[in-house]
């Protein structure tokens, strides 16, 4: 269905484009490539070790990792600094020999004293996206003698428990293990930050792109990294703060943008038969889902559950709320993860949800609030679900609030359902199950406050299941696992996945080169040329 | 008996009276805005950290910002900072306060002056016109601009001028402070683009830095403008009707004469109120202006720290705007005493 807000918009974006677009004469200058996406999220700029979420596609530009997506064989790792991997066979020592030739933005070759470093200071600065190194056995106390330099091109890393060899490939690809040149960063250090501070607006790293300029909430300007293996086909990018999708898609059709990144399903329609704009789009692994506490009394009971699972209209919404941008999706691993079921089990059945609350003993519904971000596309969602559930009694108050507020709620726990997105920072399957099963202990006094801490989702043996995937090294079977653990999920977890996004990019006819990732971590710049 | 009077004379008094307020209202602001923000239902370690934080990072974070402390506590350590004049870190951008303001706020006044500067000289004479021709047709449109520049809402009005100028006729630059082909090209001096470009003989980056502040700036300016006419119009029909304007006219003056050197000068002090406060507008008041243009000012810098829960940008920013507010008003007071002399 189509709101009648949307149906404004898009009808707005569709007439201004078609009559004004004759208009468009401009184009950005030679050898810069213009960007367009939403940056005002980006908090403390750039330092691989701290930087996450918002400034994901920024950093593998900057900077190269061991490993990296292989675009070529979907769900596999490459090595990218890493010319050769070794496993020994217990899982606890990994062996990377580099890539020699390869160099910094200063023409100092990167070496494995460089790696060892960069790994050391991410676990050691113990900044936000540290988690995912917490997550392989690595702390401050152990990262020294885990991680060492055997010479100037082998690192190894010893781990104090099994590791499956896909979860720390993976870790190993994703952007807060950054490699960056230590002699640079210790020039900058101050009162022992490891040159956090200077990091935030510079880089030292050895990615195609160097930073040249950061105006938070405004602009990234970054400029080819002349000592680059991988050398950008244009000198220049700069990425512009796109506040309004509708305004970037003007200036994209006007010619003052290159690529508009952040787009809605409205200015997505809006282009459809626009010869002068192609989408580009893949698969993100990016999950939107329906999470209810079980701290409220009726989302105690599986029937309840099972019962909201089949209320909701995926297909509807994913039709008609989000086309193009989202897809139906109801595993907790999104395509393109190893293992993820393709399965759909849930379709919109009124009576058989009506039938399961009966059973569940709430035969005339009952009374909930729904917070969702008051950001495209939650509210929209939020009222097709609000008019689903109505159908089987479930009376649902929409609480509409800005991100941060949303969070700070279910962080608290105190909401009943929510609407929730979660991005993943890498391919492995534990990015997601991590996140969503294991809790063995659901007090506040927990080290880990996660999505099913969150919603006291509290399942010992899915738990166990997950934390025993995470040490399994036959991957065969480690997958085998993963298949449990989402079928347990769409019987007793109180989280409904619903739909999973695609990364989407309208790209200028005469742009070629862009290369999205299904995550950010592996989205890379430097191809991009311009005709 | 005699009357002991006070050492100090009336206008001296005045002006420690009116520091004295200046004071209070700013410490009365900072104490609002301080509140607002630790009361608002966001958490600001949160919005720094994301979801996926472990607890010990958020712990550690927490005490880093001071949140631990008790609300009065943190209050005390801000002021103390702030009397040593550090506003302390954007967790945003990851530098001081200050200096983000020292970078942002450049641009604002860049916008602020060239749009008063356009209303004053289009506004006070347009004002004056009216008053002279009062019910004249003249008098009518400057009437009915003063009344849309007042009504109409400024994003909608800066939505319609990019709609209009950029997207429909072409001749005008898109968003932004400058073209993307001249970015970094210039080393700021005094953070004002155009200013800056000139300085340096960097023709090419002057024009095109103009021809971005052109529209926010006419739009601004406009809005403005419709203040400062309709203000100088009601006061020159007071000041014309005055028994000192019969008297020159009876001594056979010129009609350009009464007008701008009797009733002009008489309503001089009041208009010079009326300016400043207009201008302190536009440098508090363009958030909006500034969001929609793209403009890298102050109030874009504010709004994007608010929905960032980044509570040291805000309070600075709020404090910067609140001292420009008050220090204007308490400058036009001050310059309202010294040009008409009836005012002790």
């Amino acid at each position: 269905m189509v709101s009648r807000r949307s149906f404004i918009k898009s009808t707005a974006v569709l007439a201004s484009t078609s009559y004004f677009y004759p208009f468009a004469a401009n184009a950005t200058p030679r050898n810069i490539v213009v960007l367009g996406k939403a940056i005002d999220g980006i908090v403390n700029g750039f330092d691989p070790a701290e930087a996450y979420d918002a400034s994901a596609d920024v950093l593998p530009n900057l900077y190269r990792t061991l490993m990296t997506y292989d675009p070529s064989q979907a769900t596999k790792l490459a090595g990218d600094l890493a010319e050769r991997v070794e496993v020994s066979p217990n899982g606890l020592e990994f062996k990377f020999t580099l890539r020699k030739g390869v160099k910094f933005n200063s023409g100092a070759p990167v070496t494995a004293q460089d790696v060892a470093y960069s790994l050391q200071r991410a676990v050691k600065l113990n900044k936000s996206p540290s988690f995912m190194l917490g997550n392989l056995g690595l702390s401050s106390a152990n990262v020294d003698s885990a991680v060492q330099a055997k010479s100037d091109d082998v690192v190894t890393i010893t781990l104090a428990e099994p590791r499956a060899s896909g979860l720390v490939l993976s870790t190993l690809s994703t952007t807060v293990t950054g490699i960056v040149e230590k002699k640079e960063v210790m020039q900058h250090d101050v009162n022992g930050d490891m040159g956090n501070a200077w990091l935030r607006k510079h880089s030292a790293g050895a990615g195609s792109y160097k930073l040249t300029d950061w105006q938070a909430g405004s602009q990234i300007i970054l400029d080819a990294n002349v000592n680059a293996s991988v050398q950008p086909k244009e000198r220049r990018l700069v990425i512009r703060h796109m506040a309004e999708p509708s305004a970037g898609l003007l200036q994209l059709q006007k010619g003052d943008l290159d690529i508009a990144r952040s787009l809605g399903s409205d200015e997505l329609h809006a282009l459809a038969g626009d010869k002068s704009i192609n989408v580009a789009s893949t698969d993100a692994l990016t999950l939107l889902y329906t999470q209810m506490n079980t701290a409220a009394p009726m989302f105690q009971k599986r029937e309840v559950l099972q019962a909201i699972k089949w209320s909701i209209d995926y297909e509807a919404i994913a039709q008609h709320v989000t086309p193009g941008l989202w897809n139906q999706w109801q595993s907790v691993l999104p395509k393109g993860t190893p293992g993820a079921l393709t399965e759909q089990p849930f379709r919109k059945d009124v009576a058989k949800a009506k039938a399961l609350l009966a059973k569940a003993g709430y035969p005339d519904g009952f009374t909930v609030t729904l917070d969702h971000p008051n950001t495209w596309p939650f509210p929209d969602i939020a009222q097709a679900m609000q008019a689903d559930l109505a159908q089987v009694g479930i009376k649902v108050q929409l609480m509409a609030g800005d991100y941060s507020q949303v969070l700070a709620k279910r962080r608290a726990r105190q909401h009943q359902m929510q609407l929730g997105r979660f991005i993943a920072d890498h391919i492995d399957p534990n990015s997601f199950v991590s996140y969503f099963v294991p809790n063995a202990d659901d007090t506040d006094a927990t080290k880990v406050k996660n999505g099913a801490w969150i919603n006291h989702f509290n399942n010992r043996e899915l738990t166990a299941l997950a934390l025993a995937a995470d040490r399994e090294l036959d991957n065969g079977k480690r997958l085998t696992m993963y298949g449990q653990i989402q079928r347990e999920f769409w019987n007793s977890a109180p989280m409904a996945f619903m739909l999973q996004a695609r990364n989407v990019a309208a790209v200028r006819a005469g742009v070629t080169g862009l290369a999205l990732g299904p995550v950010d971590a592996y989205t890379h710049y430097a191809g991009i040329s311009k005709s | 008996m005699k009357t002991v009077s006070s050492p100090l004379g009336p206008r001296v008094r005045a002006s420690v009276s009116g520091i004295s307020a200046v004071f209070a209202t700013l410490l009365g602001l900072i104490l609002v805005t301080f509140l607002i923000g630790r009361a608002m239902p966001v958490d600001p370690v949160l919005a720094i950290v994301g979801d996926r934080a472990t607890p010990d990072v958020i712990a550690r974070v927490r005490l880093e910002l001071g949140l631990d402390k008790p609300l009065l506590v943190q209050f005390w350590i801000y002021l103390q900072h702030l009397a040593h004049g550090d506003f302390g870190t954007s967790v945003m951008t990851g530098q001081s306060v200050l200096a983000d303001i020292a970078q942002y706020f450049p641009a604002t006044l860049e916008l602020a002056t060239a749009a008063i500067i356009v209303s004053v000289f289009v506004g006070v004479p347009l004002g004056v016109l009216s008053a002279a021709r009062a019910g004249s047709r003249i008098d009518a449109v400057a009437r009915i601009v003063s009344l849309m520049g007042q009504s109409i809402p400024a994003f909608v009005l800066a939505l319609v001028c990019l709609l209009v100028f950029y997207v429909k006729l072409g001749i005008a630059p898109g968003v932004g402070q400058q073209d993307v082909a001249y970015e970094g090209m210039l080393t700021p001096v005094t953070g004002a683009l155009v200013i800056d470009a000139a300085m340096d003989g960097q023709w090419d980056i002057f024009r095109d830095a103009l021809a971005h502040l052109a529209m926010p700036a006419l739009m601004l300016a406009f809005i403005s403008m419709s203040l400062i006419t309709r203000m100088t119009r009601t006061f020159m029909l007071d000041a014309l009707a005055g028994e000192f304007i019969v008297t020159a006219r009876a001594k056979g003056l010129s009609p350009m004469r009464i007008l701008w050197r009797h009733a002009f000068t008489n309503i001089a002090g009041r208009l010079v109120v009326v300016i400043a406060l207009a201008y302190a507008a536009l440098l508090e008041g363009s958030v909006l202006t500034e969001t929609v243009f793209a403009w890298p000012g102050l109030g874009q810098y504010l709004t994007r720290s608010l929905l960032n829960a980044d509570m040291n940008a805000v309070l600075g920013a709020t404090l910067v705007i609140g001292a420009v507010y008050v220090g204007s008003n308490f400058l036009a007071d001050v310059t309202y005493r010294l040009l008409d002399p009836r005012v002790k």
